[in-house]
């Protein structure tokens, strides 16, 4: 008799799971579309991007999300805490097949009076071009002055794999920075230790090189890098850096004393510069044009006072420059701040040199600590600019085209105005850019309680195949002194570098 | 009835157990190391991964997960010596399988228990390095067992379980590991095959981490070799000491001692008695209870030497100021600064603190020696050694100046990302500022830890209605007091103007603004500020103002506009009088007439002038040397 009871009740919640999965039949409709996190709706998806998971963020005891390019084969997801993990094989399938099309996502939500309701179906799109399959970038906390452990760091773009390509507790804990690959190539790539192990790794093929590229006559080793098309040449910033720390909502303020453009011959391990971009005022973050012509950089007035130093804008120029002969032209201005009104940042051609990205502030250079910091594109070709649509009230900044030039990565505070987040848009051959989606995890709520900055996002065609510890005992070696071209104006080098630079401690107001 | 040696030792090691529990509770505490750690153990699979990366990363986990709950004296006392009793267990168990019963029950176990517990003295202990080399135990352990089973098989599981272990616990367990069993396997293996096992086994250990360094893990070479991890803050970096290279090697100690007992068994004996002429000697070291009774009493001793050479009071009080500070028990912290005798700026700088919390800053700043002078109000973290950051985020926070306040946490923060202390004073920062959707995502990030959920339930309500935020005086207050003009590169005196310009009403910020002033002799603020006292419903002043009003009037024969003849009590001037005159009698020399003032003016900003403050004394020149 007990038996026969127990046997009812196993059957009877048997068909109770059973009908809970069953399919959503009788639901009412919401004339609005659910809120989801992270926002993946009106997007352009590259069809090799990992799932975008996300969690819906309406009050529910049970959700369910059919995903589908036509009805006939869905993707559904049932949960129970709100997220929606995707199925990775399923997610490609779907796009794999639906390039070109649309995407949908229906939401269901069951309330607590145990009725399903059904949001308006969010529609995405599925490009044709993939994105470039790996993203490259360093993982920091929010200190200034402080760090601790940190690392540049490599995810996969079509999963969740994520690998170190160095990080800084093997290398006793110094500084890793400013990681660069000449056109999107895995295997041409630089990377910066500071502090402890200092210098520059720079690894072509596999083949690893450390070099300290400071000497006696310029300012200081290279900074902000960009690989010369040619992946021999790579040019430096060379900075003087200084931090102020703010009272108000601008918690910090980076700056330069002063600044010059330096060339970096990696066959021949010799530096360059000309008087021509080692003037008293500052030319800084040098970039080069997709033919390997030109440098474009930007450069601010010579500073004065302390205000002139963290308040000044930047004009973005460019110079031609010869990688055979190191021979200079001649400066010409690009874009004058005063004509945009804005200070002009990280100069980004896109590969097929139609477009220049470029980052906007108020004021000085080091834009990811300003709010206000916008993209803006250049038609090279038209000489026409714009703000680009894709910016929010928190600062959007760094940027990098993809290979093909039509996806890019950028940076952006958008999600809570303090952390760092990757953010993908598409940018169509009319300079439209697509709305921005954030870097997929396999926790949708992973950016609701994660502490680290991305830093530097930089989309690579591939997986960095050195391997870290390859890196790190690179690192741990002595780094080969660079030498000086011949053909550069010591006299003129000395004079410059021998200027007085003036302290500026006292404070000062927006 | 006759107790016998086991129950006897176990009597012992029962009541060793719960007098190692009681003292660790209430001497060591193990709620100091939590705070001086900030140990924070989070789920989720994130945390969890950061830990699977290296070699001891797991047993590292294992750590943060149980040193949590030091937070709780009791239950931290009691997880530390239920660990190390494991180990002392182990040990026994091994030693019993080796050499069956054995009358040393009790040292061995204490011994372990000993040095387990006496490792934690240092607050700066690791408590990975006690899991570490549990694990080495479990694994010796299983080795042994095996062994004696198996035999054949034992080089099989030796390297089993030697590779298994050096990813749980890291080399020097492996070392520790390979000892011990080396020691087990010569003993045990009659084959004499232990002459190329053994240095085998060593060469294993000695390579085996070399070559994950190498080619597996993102590690220094000195951390895969050493006991403890050489990792930021510098503030936490332990330097080993001796006790714990011994709580390392105590195992393999003893198994050598077995291993000798064995080879040469009952030798030594028979030569020394002879039948019928040692008869009480030997059967007194045969009794039971002088047998257990020496090893109590050699161990008592033992234990109370290496507890006086291990245990630092004046250590644990400072960390015991900084977690009344926390807690914002300022009465405790005075009554702990007057225990140490030595000076210290972190002291300084809370009991400075303690005084402005409980209103007494300007009565009594100079009961405490200033020898900082104003860097006694703000520590400055980058320039002066053994300075942690947390407290500078406080004190701001204290003033209503969150910029700086989140500034320095975000600092403290990027050392100790998952501290519950830095998190929580995030997620109160930006309820001030009205960040709710950042001070959301440190609720979340602190949700993963189980110890504050409690915390985060209560403001987690704050930030889905923000009326209770606004509704909260101590938020309500903040964000009154903090500055809302963007000023870059301002000192600590421009920092305490603004605040007041922001709002008048910010009492502390005053305080402090007078006492920088006073402390770095700058009398034309002084002066300025000093009017404003009525505004905070003074009606006079307090001692250590009007101390340096009369010093400044005497010094420049006038007064400002607002002093009139009422304003300085009479008490004070006859005070500086009388200072002025002590200070004639021994015909102003300085160094003759100290001990004299510092009995009758010590606590008066007159003594301070001449004695303790930094330009006569110099304590800045090296920075290094304030502590």
């Amino acid at each position: 008799m007990i038996n026969k009871s127990l046997y009812i009740m196993i059957l009877l919640f048997a068909c109770l799971v059973i009908s809970c999965q069953s399919k959503i039949d009788n639901f009412k409709e919401v004339e609005r579309f659910p809120q989801i996190f992270p926002d993946y709706s009106d997007i352009l998806i590259p069809p090799n991007i990992a799932p975008l998971n996300f969690s819906i963020k309406e009050p529910g005891t049970e959700f369910e999300a059919r995903i589908y390019v036509n009805k006939d084969k869905q993707i559904v997801k049932r949960s129970i805490n709100s997220s929606i993990r995707i199925d990775i094989d399923q997610w490609h399938e779907l796009l794999l097949k639906g390039m070109g099309s649309k995407l949908f996502v229906e939401i269901f939500v069951k309330g607590n009076d145990g009725n399903w309701q059904k949001f308006k179906t969010i529609t995405n799109e599925i490009a044709k071009e993939n994105i470039d399959n790996h993203l490259a970038y360093r993982l920091i906390n929010t200190g200034y002055a402080l760090w601790n452990s940190m690392g540049i760091y490599q995810r996969n773009l079509e999963n969740f794999d994520e690998d170190p390509i160095l990080e800084n507790k093997s290398i006793e804990f110094g500084c890793v920075n400013c990681h660069s690959f000449c056109k999107n190539d895995p295997n041409t790539m630089m990377i910066h230790t500071r502090a402890i192990h200092g210098g520059t790794i720079i690894s072509q093929d596999n083949k690893l090189t450390k070099v300290n590229t400071k000497n006696k006559y310029t300012l200081n080793s290279g900074a902000y890098p960009c690989w010369h098309p040619d992946g021999k040449h790579i040019a430096y910033s060379v900075n003087d850096i200084t931090q102020h720390f703010g009272s108000g909502e601008t918690r910090i303020e980076v700056s330069d004393g002063s600044s010059d453009l330096v060339v970096y011959d990696i066959e021949k391990n010799t530096i360059t510069t000309s008087p021509k971009v080692s003037t008293a005022s500052r030319e800084n973050l040098p970039l080069w044009s997709p033919d390997g012509k030109y440098i474009y950089f930007i450069s601010a007035p010579p500073v004065v006072n302390l205000v002139d130093r963290i308040r000044a804008k930047y004009d973005l120029m460019r110079i031609a420059f010869d990688v055979n002969t190191n021979v200079w032209g001649k400066v010409d201005t690009v874009l004058s701040s005063k004509t945009i009104g804005k200070s002009i940042s990280f100069p980004k051609i896109s590969p097929n040199g139609k477009f220049l990205m470029f980052c906007t502030s108020d004021d000085g250079y080091f834009t990811i600590h300003h709010a206000a910091t916008d993209l803006y594109l250049l038609n090279l070709q038209s000489g026409n600019y714009q703000k680009m649509e894709i910016n929010s009230p928190e600062s959007d900044s760094y940027h990098c085209f993809s290979s093909t030039g039509h996806w890019f990565v950028f940076s952006s505070k958008r999600i809570d105005g303090l952390f760092t987040r990757p953010f993908f848009s598409y940018l169509d051959d009319e300079g439209k850019a697509s709305k921005p989606f954030v870097l997929p995890q396999e926790d949708p709520k992973f950016y609701l309680s994660y502490l680290k900055n991305y830093n530097i996002p930089e989309l690579i065609t591939g997986k960095v195949t050195v391997s870290p510890q390859a890196i790190r005992d690179k690192v741990l070696e002595e780094a080969v002194l660079t030498k000086l071209d011949p053909a550069v104006d010591t006299l003129y080098m000395k004079e410059h570098l021998a200027k007085p630079k003036t302290e500026h401690s006292a404070s000062t107001t927006h | 009835m006759k107790l016998k040696i086991p129950d006897l030792s176990n009597l012992f090691i029962l009541l060793t157990i719960l007098v190692a529990w009681y003292l660790t509770a209430t001497v060591i505490q193990p709620m100091l190391h939590y705070q001086l750690q900030q140990t924070a153990f989070m789920t989720g699979i994130e945390f969890f991964r950061n830990f699977t990366a290296y070699p001891g990363g797991v047993s590292d986990y294992l750590a943060e997960y149980l040193s949590q709950f030091f937070i709780f004296n009791s239950v931290g006392s009691l997880l530390i010596v239920a660990v190390a009793s494991i180990q002392g267990i182990i040990a026994l168990s091994i030693v019993k399988r080796l050499a069956g019963g054995t009358n040393y029950r009790y040292i061995i176990f204490a011994v372990i228990l000993l040095f387990g517990v006496i490792v934690l003295c240092n607050y700066r202990y690791p408590y990975y390095a006690s899991i570490r080399l549990l694990l080495a135990y479990i694994f010796t352990w299983g080795f042994c067992s095996l062994n004696s089973k198996y035999p054949r098989f034992s080089t099989s599981f030796w390297l089993v379980f030697a590779s298994l272990l050096f990813y749980l616990a890291g080399g020097p367990a492996l070392f520790v590991y390979t000892l011990a069993t080396g020691i087990i396997f010569m003993i045990t293996n009659k084959q004499r095959i232990w002459l190329l096992a053994v240095p085998a086994f060593m060469i294993f250990a000695g390579v085996v981490p070399y070559l994950g360094f190498k080619y597996f893990f993102q590690i220094t070479l000195r951390n895969i070799y050493h006991i403890t991890l050489v990792k930021p803050p510098d503030s936490l970096i332990y330097n080993p000491e001796v006790q714990l290279y011994a709580y390392y090697l105590v195992l393999p100690i003893i198994l050598l001692i077995v291993l000798f007992f064995l080879k040469f068994p009952k030798t030594e004996q028979n030569h020394k008695f002879k039948k019928g002429k040692d008869v009480g000697k030997v059967s007194l070291l045969k009794n039971v209870r002088f047998i257990v009774s020496s090893q109590v009493i050699i161990f008592s001793i033992l234990a109370g030497l290496l507890f006086i050479k291990s245990y630092d009071p004046n250590n644990k009080n400072l960390i015991s100021i900084e977690y009344y500070a926390e807690h914002e028990q300022w009465t405790e912290i005075q009554k702990i600064a007057k225990k140490i005798n030595t000076y210290d700026f972190r002291i300084n700088f809370q009991v400075n603190r303690a005084y402005s919390h409980l209103g007494q800053l300007p009565e009594r700043m100079f009961s405490y020696p200033q020898l900082l002078g104003s860097r006694g109000l703000f520590i400055e973290p980058a320039l002066m050694f053994g300075s942690s950051i947390m407290p500078t985020s406080d004190l701001y926070f204290d003033l209503g100046f969150m910029g700086e306040s989140q500034r320095w946490a975000f600092e403290a923060q990027t050392l100790l990302p998952n501290s519950p202390r830095i998190l929580k004073r995030l997620v109160m920062i930006n309820l001030v500022n009205r960040k709710y959707n950042l001070a959301e995502t440190f609720l979340t990030a602190l949700n993963k830890n189980i110890l504050c959920r409690d915390w985060v339930r209560k403001y987690e309500k704050y930030v889905s209605d923000t009326t209770l935020a606004a509704a909260d005086l101590m938020i309500a207050e903040k964000r009154r007091f903090t500055p809302k003009k963007e000023i870059v590169n301002l000192g600590n005196l421009d920092r305490l103007k603004l605040l007041l310009e922001t709002n008048k009403d910010n009492r502390m910020a005053y305080d402090y603004l007078i006492t920088f002033c006073i402390l770095d002799s700058q009398y034309d603020e002084f002066t300025d500020y000093l009017q404003d006292y009525t505004h905070y419903n003074l009606k006079s002043l307090p001692k250590s103002w009007e101390e340096t009003l009369a010093f400044y009037i005497l010094k420049n024969r006038t007064r400002p506009r607002y002093v009139t003849p009422e304003t300085i009590s009479k008490n004070c001037m006859q005070q500086i009088s009388d200072f002025n005159t002590t200070l004639k009698s021994f015909n102003n020399n300085l160094a003759e007439a100290k001990s004299t003032l510092y009995q009758n003016f010590g606590d008066t900003y007159w003594y301070y002038m001449l004695y303790l403050r930094p330009e006569v004394t110099n304590i800045l020149k090296n920075k290094t040397e304030v502590r």
